[in-house]
C-alpha cells in the first residue's frame, strides 16, 4: 500500500481511521473516466490514495474478452471502495451494495442515492432509508450527501461510519462553494467527514481540508485534467498542504494592517 | 475456472529419461484444451527449469493446454506456465496468491475434506485431491476412494482427483465430482503415452455434443439479452460458456445473489433472469 507522506510537510500521526480501519493518506479518488487502465493505475499511484472507488456494472457479454478492472488494480495495493453511482432509488441502491459486498473484498459501500439526473444531487430521504437498512446488514456505510447538518446528523444517528457532503455538484469541479457549511458539519459530527465531489483543481482540495475536514474524494479532477497523473500528484501535495495548514493553526484574519517588520529603531 | 480434465505429472525421473521433450510437445498437441502438464521437479536446476517451462509453456498456451508448474512460484511466474499447483509443504496459498495476484490459478494439493476446505478459504482457485486409490508413488498413504473425491467437491472449487488412476477406474472418479483426473504412471509407463492420453481422455470425457441436442434447451435472459442453454445448466456452467471467470464476476438469479460457492450447485430453469456484474471504473 501507498504508506509514505511527502517529505518535507508535517507528518500527521493521526491517520484517517473510519469504520475500524486506518489510511494514511486523505485523498479518495475515484477509477472513472480515465484513458485507460494505464492511465487510472498511474494517477492512483501518483495521487497516493489508499483507498479508491469502483462502480457495479453488467458484464459486457458482447465485448471481446475485456479485461477485468481487478487484472490491473491489484486489490493488495489498493482499498476498493464499492460505490452505487446510477441509483436513483433505495431499493437499487440496496441492490447495488449488495452486489459489491459479494465480490468479496470488504463490506464497505459509497452510497449514492441520486435525486435529480441533471444536477446528480443526493435524494437524502432514500438515502437516509438506505443508510439504514445497509448498516443493519452489517455494511460500512459512506454516504454520499449535501451540505445540510440535520441530514448528516440524521446519516451520522443511522449508523453511517462517515458522511461526505458535496463541495458542489458531481463532476462540475465548481470547488468549494459552502465552506461555512462545511465547517458548521464538520465542528457538529462525531464521524469522520471527508468531502465528496466537485473538486476541481489543487487550491479547491487544499482549501477543503484548511477547514479541517477528515478526508476528500475526487475523481473528475483528476480524469479531465489536461495530464491527470500530473494533477494526481498535485492534488497529493493540496491535501498534505491543506492538512497540514489546519493542523498548524491559521493566523486570524483583519480588515486593518499590522506591520511584520519592528516599528522601532527607525531612523530619524 | 474451468480445469483441463486430463492432468498428467511428470516427475524428475520422467523428465530425466530420453526424449523426454518431445513426448511433452506430443501430449500438448493431442490434448490441446483437455490436457494440464505437471512439473513436479526438484532435482533440475533453477534456470534449465524455467527455460524448461518457458518451451512448455508456449506450447500450452499455442494449443489451450495448461502447463503447471508444482511448488517452484518463481518458475511459474517467470516462465509464462499457465498454473501454480502447491503441495502440502509448499508456500501458503496467501503468500502465493499476493505475489501472482490473480494472474496465475492457484491449486492446492489435499488429502482430506477439512484440507480442501482449509485450502479454498485461503483462496486455492482449484484442488487436486488425492490418493483417490492406491498408488505406486506413495505405497504407505491410505487410498480416500472416491468418497474424498465427492467430500472434496463441495468446497466450492474445482476438484482434480490424483493417485492410481488408470482407464478402468477414471470415468468413476468424474462421476464422484471431480472436474478432472491427474495420473503419472498410466501415461508415462504406457508404450505410446499419446495413445494412452488420448483413450483415458475418451474415457473421462463429458457425453458427446450429439446428445446435447436431444436435451431439452431453456431460454434465460441474460444480462438483459435472451439466450437459450441447455437444460440443467448450471450457473456456473452458464459463466464457462460466457468464458467469464466466477472470481472476477458477481452472480444475481432472479434478483437473488448466487454465492461462489453455490454456483456449481445451482441449476437454471426457464426463464430465469441472470445477472452477471463485475467492478468497473467509477468515482
Amino acid at each position: 500500500m501507498n504508506t509514505v507522506t511527502t517529505k518535507g510537510l508535517a507528518a500527521d500521526p493521526d491517520p484517517l481511521t473510519i469504520g475500524g480501519r486506518a489510511f494514511e493518506s486523505r485523498l479518495i479518488v475515484g477509477t472513472g473516466k480515465y484513458r485507460d487502465s494505464e492511465q487510472t493505475v498511474a494517477a492512483l499511484r501518483a495521487s497516493g490514495a489508499q483507498m479508491v472507488t469502483v462502480a457495479v456494472r453488467r458484464v459486457d457479454l458482447d465485448a471481446s474478452k475485456e479485461e477485468s478492472l481487478l487484472h490491473h488494480l491489484d486489490p493488495q495495493e489498493f482499498f476498493l471502495l464499492p460505490n452505487t453511482a446510477g441509483c436513483y432509488t433505495e431499493e437499487d441502491a440496496v441492490r447495488y451494495a449488495r452486489l459489491g459486498r459479494e465480490a468479496g473484498l470488504s463490506d464497505w459501500v459509497k452510497l449514492e442515492v441520486i435525486g435529480d439526473q441533471e444536477t446528480l444531487l443526493p435524494d437524502t430521504e432514500a438515502l437516509l432509508a438506505a443508510t439504514r437498512t445497509l448498516v443493519a446488514e452489517g455494511f460500512t456505510v459512506l454516504p454520499y450527501t449535501n451540505d445540510d447538518l440535520i441530514t448528516a446528523l440524521k446519516l451520522q444517528d443511522a449508523g453511517a461510519a462517515a458522511v461526505m457532503p458535496l463541495a458542489s455538484p458531481i463532476g462540475s469541479g465548481l470547488g468549494l462553494l459552502n465552506p461555512v457549511n462545511i465547517r458548521i458539519l464538520k465542528s457538529r459530527l462525531d464521524v469522520p467527514v471527508i468531502v465528496d465531489a466537485g473538486v476541481g483543481t489543487a487550491s479547491d482540495a487544499c482549501a477543503t481540508m484548511e477547514l479541517g475536514v477528515d478526508g476528500i474524494l475526487m475523481n473528475t479532477a483528476l480524469a479531465a485534467a489536461d495530464h491527470p497523473v500530473l494533477m494526481a500528484q498535485a492534488m497529493r501535495q493540496a491535501v498534505e498542504a491543506g492538512r497540514a495548514a489546519w493542523l498548524a493553526g491559521r493566523m486570524p484574519k483583519r480588515e486593518w494592517g499590522v506591520p511584520s517588520s519592528p516599528s522601532t529603531g527607525m531612523l530619524d | 475456472m474451468k480445469v483441463p480434465l486430463l492432468h498428467v505429472v511428470a516427475t524428475d525421473a520422467v523428465v530425466e529419461a530420453p526424449a523426454f521433450e518431445t513426448t511433452a510437445a506430443d501430449l500438448i498437441a493431442a490434448g490441446r484444451d483437455r490436457i494440464a502438464l505437471h512439473l513436479r521437479l526438484r532435482r533440475i536446476a533453477g534456470r534449465d527449469y524455467h527455460e524448461l517451462a518457458k518451451r512448455l509453456g508456449k506450447a500450452a498456451a499455442d494449443a489451450g493446454a495448461w502447463c503447471v508448474i508444482n511448488g517452484r512460484v518463481d518458475v511459474a511466474l517467470t516462465s509464462g506456465a499457465q498454473a501454480v499447483q502447491l503441495g502440502s509443504g509448499a508456500l501458503p496459498v496467501e503468500a502465493v496468491r499476493r505475489l501472482a495476484g490473480m494472474r496465475l490459478p492457484i491449486g492446492a494439493s489435499v488429502h482430506s475434506a477439512g484440507e480442501a476446505r482449509q485450502r479454498v478459504a485461503e483462496g486455492a482457485d482449484f484442488l487436486v485431491v488425492g490418493s483417490v486409490f492406491s498408488t505406486a508413488t506413495h505405497p504407505d498413504r491410505v487410498p480416500g476412494g472416491l468418497a474424498l473425491v465427492t467430500a472434496c467437491a463441495v468446497a466450492g472449487v474445482p476438484v482434480v482427483g490424483i493417485g492410481g488412476i488408470d482407464p478402468g477406474n477414471g470415468r468413476q472418479v468424474i462421476d464422484a465430482g471431480a472436474a478432472g483426473i491427474a495420473v503419472i504412471r498410466a501415461v508415462w509407463q504406457a508404450t505410446n503415452p499419446v495413445d494412452a492420453l488420448l483413450r483415458l481422455i475418451d474415457v473421462v470425457a463429458a457425453p458427446a455434443h450429439e446428445q446435447e441436442d436431444e436435451r431439452r434447451m431453456l431460454r434465460v435472459e441474460v444480462n438483459g439479452k435472451d439466450r437459450e442453454v441447455g437444460d440443467g445448466r448450471t450457473v456456473a456452467g452458464l459463466l464457462e460458456d460466457l468464458e467469464l471467470d466466477g472470481r472476477l464476476v458477481v452472480v444475481e438469479l432472479n434478483r437473488q445473489i448466487i454465492r461462489r460457492t453455490e454456483i456449481e450447485h445451482v441449476a437454471l430453469r426457464d426463464g430465469d433472469r441472470v445477472e452477471i456484474v463485475h467492478f468497473v471504473g467509477g468515482g
